[in-house]
């Protein structure tokens, strides 16, 4: 059985930057306990080899200005002022970043 | 006026023959989706707006399709089944989009599918959930849930969806229809949204073999925006489709497929359709893969891992919805999560999260990397000794909506056998495989080595038209 803890799951939900509700929270302590009991068993597999059978390659193209329509994705924002995306306070004035 | 389960082959042929205008196939196609969309929910928006030519002479001239929502058409909203971006309207094609509009066909809506195609079963929309035109009360698989079940109810002649881990083949196996998981790299993928990016790939839904062959052909040839395209030429997959298996062919059934773990009646079909193989000439024997079945954890591990990096863009700054009561950037951040996402997304991103966590990511991410070569090395041995690998698409028959909701380890054992060929990019074609008694479609599907596509359609042709099963529709739908 996996121990991971209402404390674990706290902790990358914060990580995760999702504020989870209490009722989430119980649901996903037991969704991840039995996720992690069922991946478990990939622990008993011995590697044998590690090579790959793909051989992964650079792929390069010409490095040349294509003309894009910038108002159309801009427009896409939630908050904009002319070209610049607005976002929510990032500084703290006492404590530093809010992040 | 026109028979709605008529494949693309013959559709192509009608308008060639100028029996009917594709203005008049593009006004027929979208008033069966305002009469009959409601029973399945497969799709989330029809382009009653959409404008045609009637003088294209491409592959799939005049023909409609639907895309998964989670494929960009310029200046329609591109949901990917989530609150999310429920908003956010495409600013640009996906090349698919692009390619299949060159060969002549016309996109007349989004398809509906699990949000950000985490699901197998179309139950996870902020849309709701797709039901199954051959049983209404039952799901129609998933993530490609809109697609599978929109071409199924005849709402459509064809549609693309993405593929992740079974999420073309599933819904196709629950639907009685052709879906393909092409080679990594075959289709491009720009302008289709991550999910687990070493995963993910575009497949064609589509009633027979030949159709299939036929959209894939279309959308065929690397593409300079997504370098993870293989470097091809397009490729013409309908020249080689005569119906018959090719000479000394050998096959191996997935051992796994005869033991326990698979419902009674797939099994039968499936048995039925390793005979109908053997009389169309094939040499048939039993391939063990013991590494198969750590398929699925492997893939619970790194998709999520890839999935929570992916999803992390999502967070109201640039695009999509924005939470506005925020004190700052992150309780922006963290608001505009917990309110865009559902449960299966956000139960998949803690997941991998966590696996990617400091302390836990030798144990878990990249042991499963390294398992996930001991599969390769695998299938490298079978693909030795057989062309190709067979076995039931999915091992249980379609399920009633609700029935493993939140039970996130049983709904995906369902995908043992179409999970593993994902997890090292090799090509798999479900072709429908027969009945249950309930008159619930089963899927049968060929693996096959990397880009043997070819011969992937080529024996799923033969089967097909040797057994006829994609002949019959669901009732309710004429």
């Amino acid at each position: 059985m996996s121990d991971f803890t209402k404390e674990d799951l706290l902790k990358i939900a914060k990580l995760s930057a999702l504020n989870l509700s209490e009722k989430e929270i119980d649901l996903f302590t037991q969704q991840l306990n039995k996720v992690l009991d069922f991946v478990e068993q990939i622990k008993e597999v011995k590697v044998l080899q590690q090579a790959s059978a793909i051989k992964n390659i650079n792929i390069f193209r010409q490095d040349e200005v294509v003309p894009t329509d910038s108002k159309e994705v801009l427009n896409l924002s939630p908050d904009r002022q002319e070209s610049y995306f607005v976002v929510p306070k990032i500084l703290d004035e006492n404590k530093g970043s809010t992040c | 006026m026109l028979n709605p389960f008529i494949t693309v082959k013959e559709l192509r042929e009608k308008i060639a023959k100028k029996e009917i205008s594709i203005k008049e196939v593009i006004g027929f196609y979208l008033e069966r989706i305002k009469k009959h969309n409601e029973k399945t929910n497969s799709i989330i928006e029809s382009f009653q707006d959409v404008s045609c030519q009637d003088d294209s002479n491409g592959l799939l001239a005049g023909i409609p399709y639907v895309l998964k929502d989670i494929i960009c058409q310029k200046g329609r909203i591109a949901s990917a089944g989530s609150k999310i971006l429920s908003n956010y309207k495409a600013p640009y094609d996906s090349t698919v989009h692009t390619r299949l509009k060159k060969a002549g066909a016309v996109s007349i809506g989004r398809a509906n599918c699990d949000e950000f195609a985490m699901g197998a079963s179309g139950e996870y929309s902020a849309y709701g959930p797709t039901r199954n035109p051959w049983d209404t009360s039952r799901v129609s698989g998933g993530s490609s849930s809109g697609s599978a079940a929109s071409v199924a109810a005849g709402l459509v002649p064809f549609a693309l969806g993405t593929e992740t881990g079974g999420s073309v083949r599933n819904p196709a196996s629950f639907c009685n229809l052709v879906g393909l998981y092409p080679t990594y790299g075959l289709h491009s993928r720009f302008g289709v949204m991550a999910f687990a990016s070493s995963f993910d790939q575009v497949g064609p839904i589509t009633r027979t073999v030949y159709d299939n062959a036929l959209v894939a052909t279309a959308l065929s040839g690397n593409d300079p925006k997504d370098s993870t395209t293989i470097q091809m030429a397009p490729k013409d997959y309908i020249k080689n489709l005569d119906g018959k298996l090719p000479a000394n062919l050998k096959i191996g059934i997935i051992k796994d497929a005869l033991g326990q773990g698979v419902d009674p009646q797939v099994q039968n079909a499936f048995q039925q359709a390793v005979e109908q193989l053997r009389k169309l000439g094939a040499t048939v024997k039993v391939i063990d893969l013991p590494y198969l079945k750590y398929g699925n954890a492997v893939y619970f591990i790194i998709s999520r891992a890839e999935g929570a990096s992916n999803l992390s863009r999502f967070d109201g700054s640039l695009y999509g919805l924005r939470n506005k009561e925020n004190q700052n950037l992150f309780d922006m951040y963290l608001k505009t999560r917990q309110e865009g996402f559902g449960q299966e997304v956000k139960t998949r991103i803690l997941t991998g999260n966590y696996v990617l966590c400091a302390g836990h990511k030798d144990a878990y991410y990249k042991k499963a990397q390294a398992v996930r070569e001991m599969i390769r090395a695998d299938f490298d041995s079978a693909f030795k000794e057989v062309d190709v690998l067979t076995s039931p698409t999915i091992s249980m028959l379609p399920f009633k909506i609700g029935e493993l909701a939140f039970d996130p380890v049983a709904m995906y054992l369902a995908d043992i056998f179409n999970v593993p060929n994902c997890v090292i990019g090799t090509p798999a074609i479900s072709v429908p495989g027969g009945f249950s008694k309930e008159n619930l479609p089963i899927g049968i599907q060929f693996l096959g080595p990397r880009l043997s596509e070819e011969l992937l359609y080529k024996i799923a042709y033969a089967f097909e038209q040797s057994t006829g099963y994609y002949l019959k529709h669901p009732n309710n739908y004429e």
